[in-house]
């Protein structure tokens, strides 16, 4: 039963324009990436990327960590259960028989498998456009755990999207909380870092490492700083400054937000009633 | 077949179901009516396990639709304005019902014909009319034979056409055995279809009974004759105690009578050599409906 939510949700997130959007967005990111990336006339800019050709697949597959990729996972799980509320089709499937964990597990994986793709495809991109703009490639052995990493840690905003979409049930709303979550977390990351360094108290680190961004959008540039070679690019992808916190605090805190946010959503929807279409 | 034993259900300060129960235990059309906000729609979506009630039990064919699921093989349900999803075609949405049922997806194909789809099955259903939605969720409830269909206003933006085939259609499905139950606003709808009807006010059920036995406790009989002499049907009338009202409009004697004794009424007036060219009976549900929400406000106030 639950293979047919799967595959209904991902048949209903490819419907949504908006999920369209960001397929098409994702392209045009990596695409774009690239071909500028080729195009670089100046001598200076020529002298950096040379040494770096061989490891250039790191930049496209890196670079949308930072918030494009936390943006399309809040796109795909805040309107999971919401749209069926807005559009009143939940009851569609609650009077069928199917339960309601059934219901929730399936729609929150078939988003997920959705997201996978998503990325797939970025991934795939940055290595053909490497191969064909910049020759071959080396440290292709990192590519399995760097795209786990990358899914895993996007974990992190997708529960909590999903959750406040089943708690608002309202899909706007519920992307606008998520995407501010994240926001607001990344700038107060951000100051933290600042004051730490002004006052060399590493207190303010490590608050910054619970928040719920650390984890989500620095674990695979944990690994990718082990790539050779790759260290500048990945410093120059990573948009917020690094902290040093270990693979093994990313994974925790993000295991953490991803279970609590997913534990608070099943719970909402098993024992909450189910209103008539949300308009 | 549905069990609701002593449900109740608060939103907020609002009573939205009072220890309401109710049995439906042959393959009958029931109809549940009564005024906007009276608890019908929640009454049904707590049948369907959608809302978990405060209080109280809900069985059907003696299982609990909140905790075994299963039983959803055996319902169909017709949703009040029907919400299919908008990016499936009418034939995609009755496949995936057939699939979550589990019933072979070919046997689609027979109920598309059923609601006279079949040559709009391709199209997605945001293209359809309100009438080929109605239509659609028609067949998706009637998908697999079930022995229960639930319906909620189905006759909400349908055509007269429209209603006539829903009717004829149920009608079918209740010789088959099914059981139907449907809220409705229409009465007319009701008088067409209904075997029984459960009049609910305030979160609590005031009557229970079949139509015409609704229109004899809350409005009467109402007999409507044509004779040359009126007045004298009236005089006749006025000397019969079963009698509670006449009056003459547009030419014609109505009369009011406080319970069925049309026979005694009709033998009189005979009897008493009083002209009659016609004579006819008028169940007029709507007056005894209206009647009845008065007299459940009343009581309503007076519990108060």
């Amino acid at each position: 039963m639950l293979e047919k939510i799967i595959s209904y949700e991902i048949k209903r997130s490819i419907a949504r324009k908006k999920v369209l959007v960001i397929i098409a967005i994702t392209v045009i990111f990596e695409v774009g990436t690239y071909v500028a990336l080729s195009q670089v006339k100046s001598q200076a800019l020529l002298s950096i990327i040379q040494p770096l050709k061989s490891v250039l697949w790191i930049a496209g597959a890196l670079l949308p960590q930072s918030l494009l990729l936390h943006f399309i996972a809040i796109s795909i799980a805040s309107g999971s259960l919401s749209e069926e509320y807005e559009q009143g089709t939940v009851d569609f499937f609650l009077t069928k028989p199917l339960s309601r964990l059934s219901f929730a597990t399936g729609k929150f994986l078939g988003g997920y498998i959705l997201f996978i793709a998503v990325y797939g495809l970025m991934l795939t991109i940055s290595l053909v456009m490497s191969f064909l703009l910049f020759g071959d490639q080396t440290g292709l052995n990192y590519i399995p755990a760097l795209f786990f990493l990358v899914i895993f840690s996007s974990l992190t905003f997708y529960s909590i999207a999903y959750m406040l979409g089943e708690i608002i049930r309202r899909s706007n709303l519920a992307f606008l909380a998520a995407s501010s979550i994240l926001i607001g977390s990344l700038l107060i990351e951000a100051v933290l870092i600042f004051v730490s360094r002004l006052t060399d108290d590493l207190l303010f680190q490590q608050i910054a490492i619970v928040l719920p961004s650390w984890g989500a959008t620095e674990l695979p540039f944990l690994l990718a700083s082990h790539i050779p070679n790759a260290s500048l690019i990945v410093e120059a992808v990573e948009v917020f400054p690094i902290i040093a916190g270990t693979q093994l605090e990313a994974y925790l805190y993000t295991i953490s937000y991803s279970v609590s946010a997913v534990f608070v959503a099943f719970f909402s929807f098993l024992k909450r009633d189910i209103p008539k279409k949300i308009s | 077949m549905i069990e609701i034993v002593n449900v109740s259900k608060r939103y907020g300060e609002r009573i939205a179901l009072d220890s309401v129960s109710i049995t439906m235990d042959k393959p009958l059309i029931y109809g549940i009516l009564g005024p906007n906000g009276a608890g019908k729609t929640t009454l049904l979506r707590v049948a369907l396990g959608l809302i978990y009630p405060e209080m109280g039990e809900v069985r059907i064919m003696g299982k609990s639709p909140f905790k075994e699921k299963g039983i959803f093989k055996e319902i169909g349900y017709v949703q009040e304005l029907p919400n299919l999803p908008p990016f499936l075609s009418g034939e995609e949405v009755l496949k995936l019902s057939a699939r979550l049922k589990g019933i072979p997806e070919f046997s689609v194909n027979e109920y598309l014909d059923l609601v006279g789809m079949s040559n709009h099955a391709k199209k997605k259903i945001a293209k359809y009319s309100k009438g080929m939605v109605q239509r659609i969720a028609l067949a998706e409830a009637l998908l697999g034979d079930p022995k229960v269909i639930v319906m909620d206003e189905p006759n909400i933006g349908t055509d007269p056409a429209l209603n006539v085939h829903i009717r004829d259609v149920l009608r079918e499905k209740r010789k088959s055995g099914s059981l139907i139950v449907m809220t409705t606003h229409e009465l007319e709808e009701v008088r067409k279809l209904c075997n029984r009807v459960f009049l609910i006010f305030a979160g609590r059920v005031f009557y229970a009974g079949d139509p015409e036995d609704l229109v004899a406790r809350f409005l009467g009989l109402r007999v409507i004759i044509t004779s040359r002499t009126p007045e004298k049907v009236i005089e006749v009338a006025k000397g019969l105690g079963f009698i509670k009202s006449t009056e003459i409009r547009d030419g014609k004697v109505i009369v009011l009578m406080g319970e069925d004794r049309r026979e005694e009424f009709l033998k009189t007036l005979i009897e008493d050599n009083v002209s009659v060219i016609d004579y006819s009976t008028d169940l007029s549900l709507e007056d005894a409906y209206i009647n009845a929400l008065i007299e459940a406000s009343k009581d309503v106030r007076k519990n108060n």
